[in-house]
């Protein structure tokens, strides 16, 4: 599945590495489900903007 | 020695800065090949910055309790023309044209910078087995690791080739050091220094955190570097805390939770000994001593994990595709991990967070901070992948970070301090957090704890592998 992803994303992964990676990825998504099941409706991100301050340099 | 015992003497004109700081570039010399904590030695300008804080002194312009103390900074804080490294082959020459806040601020108090110190590359790892820069390595057992990914900033501490050392933390990087080097480390509320020119990594966990020898110098340090700063977004407006930490520190209206379950559920059992040892020692000092549960542990640790990746991922894409071949393979590979988590994942992570934040900030209601153990494990061999705890094998990495990583999602402060030594002689470290912005608390309840435990003064035997 994840050789399928890296494709579709035009990830330039060697596959020896991508092999590697694979079981962390699998772990990783297998623990982050029950996250995205919760309903999460009316709860911001925990990351700022503020209007007040930022900007280009 | 700490900051504490010679600070005094250096105001007195008893102690000179230069001699201290010739004994620290002494015991550089004498332990570089078997800790490897220095990537730059800055000789010539500790020499100088010693000389002038003498000076200084001798003519009645005392700084403070900095003022004369060696220091080692960990190298992603920016240095005017030197070096800064961040543990990279790709940064070998980076030479920024400006200090770090927290240099500039240190700078102020009047400290001496003894050079700066390695780490796992990009602070990205909890080895600091860096393979451009060789390992450092633990100065109670050169052939384990120190931790990371500060991990020269505690073998440097640990050594005693300086007397405080700055660190960073974005999923454990103060604490498993501290832990796995028997030395204190407090990482602060996030936005309580400033990160200016210090190399990022995760821009919405990375916290500048210090290691020292005792709780007492650690707060001494956090008063010069903690406070508002214009030049960084995250800097929070929150004035330095008040710290007071008496020498008969007791804790007679403080309630401590213990966080049961998951913090001892898969744990080296000369690790769960101390730490209820510790517990024991804090009921002693008058504490209540209350069972808290923080609920979803391995959730949480999973969701620090997928933002960490992404944000990595989005610091470092460029350099991911065209110096690919110029970074280290476990780095790497988190990097190309990264790349396959999608804007709603990250954002739905995000807002995982906030929920957990608002968990946490009731727990204080019950109790004023919460302890664990700040690792299951004491250190790891150098080049060991895999850790046994309680009888089941697991990658060493997160085993590392089981304790302390969801913490980063609160952005609370957080003390290790050490709490004592396995069976084979390696340093074991209690974790302590408070609410965001009560650092006092979280030190004195680490203080009383020193006071009667003296964990904090033992050291290492160094020996050369």
């Amino acid at each position: 599945m994840w050789k399928t992803i890296a494709q579709a994303m035009s990830l330039e992964i060697p596959d020896d590495q991508l092999a590697a990676i694979e079981p962390a990825l699998d772990a990783l998504w297998k623990g982050a489900r029950q996250a995205f099941d919760r309903d999460l409706t009316g709860v911001d991100p925990a990351i700022g903007f503020r209007a007040d301050v930022g900007g280009e340099p | 020695m700490t900051i504490q015992q010679v600070a005094p003497d250096i105001r007195a004109g008893k102690v000179s800065p230069v001699e201290l700081t010739k004994q620290a570039l002494d015991r550089i010399r004498r332990h570089q090949p078997a800790v490897n904590a220095y990537i730059t030695v800055m000789e010539e300008s500790a020499l100088a910055q010693a000389a002038q804080a003498e000076r200084e002194i001798r003519t009645g312009h005392y700084r403070g309790p900095l003022h004369g103390i060696p220091y080692a900074a960990k190298d992603l804080f920016y240095t005017k023309g030197v070096a800064t490294t961040a543990g990279s082959k790709i940064l070998r020459d980076f030479k920024p044209d400006y200090d770090a806040a927290a240099i500039e601020r240190l700078r102020e108090a009047g400290a001496v910078l003894m050079g700066k110190v390695g780490l796992h590359e990009f602070a990205y790892g909890i080895t600091s087995n860096n393979p451009h820069f060789g390992p450092v390595r633990n100065p109670w057992d050169t052939t384990r690791i120190p931790g990371g990914s500060s991990g020269g900033s505690t073998a440097a501490l640990g050594a005693d080739q300086c007397l405080f050392s700055l660190g960073s933390d974005t999923g454990g990087s103060v604490r498993i050091p501290a832990s796995y080097c028997g030395v204190v480390g407090l990482k602060p509320t996030f936005g309580r220094i400033s990160r200016y020119g210090v190399w990022p990594l995760g821009h919405t966990f990375d916290t500048v955190g210090h290691f020292a020898h005792s709780v007492a110098d650690a707060a001494a340090v956090l008063a010069a570097l903690a406070g508002p700063d214009p030049h960084d977004d995250s800097s929070a407006t929150e004035p330095a805390p008040r710290v007071e930490l008496p020498p008969d520190a007791k804790l007679n209206r403080y309630r401590i939770g213990l966080a049961s379950g998951y913090f001892f559920q898969r744990i080296e059992p000369d690790v769960e000994k101390a730490v209820r040892a510790a517990v024991e020692q804090l009921r002693g000092l008058g504490a209540e001593i209350i069972d808290v549960n923080i609920p979803d542990m391995e959730e949480l640790t999973v969701l620090h994990r997928l933002i960490l990746l992404s944000e990595a991922t989005a610091l470092h894409r460029r350099r991911l595709k065209t110096r690919r071949a110029d970074i280290g393979p476990d780095v790497r590979a988190l990097l190309d991990q990264g790349q396959f988590i999608t804007a709603a994942d990250y954002l739905d992570a995000q807002r995982r967070r906030r929920q957990f934040v608002h968990t946490l900030n009731k727990l204080f209601d019950q109790v004023d901070v919460i302890v664990t153990p700040a690792a299951p494990n004491t250190a790891p061999k150098i080049g060991d992948a895999t850790v046994e705890i309680g009888g089941q094998k697991e990658d060493a990495r997160l085993a590392a970070t089981r304790f302390v990583r969801a913490l980063n999602l609160a952005g609370v402060p957080v003390l290790t301090v050490p709490c004592g030594l396995d069976s084979k002689g390696l340093p074991i470290g209690l974790q302590i957090f408070g609410r965001a912005f009560d650092e006092a608390s979280v030190l004195l309840v680490g203080h009383a704890y020193e006071q009667v435990s003296g964990w904090n003064h033992r050291r290492p035997d160094i020996r050369a592998v």
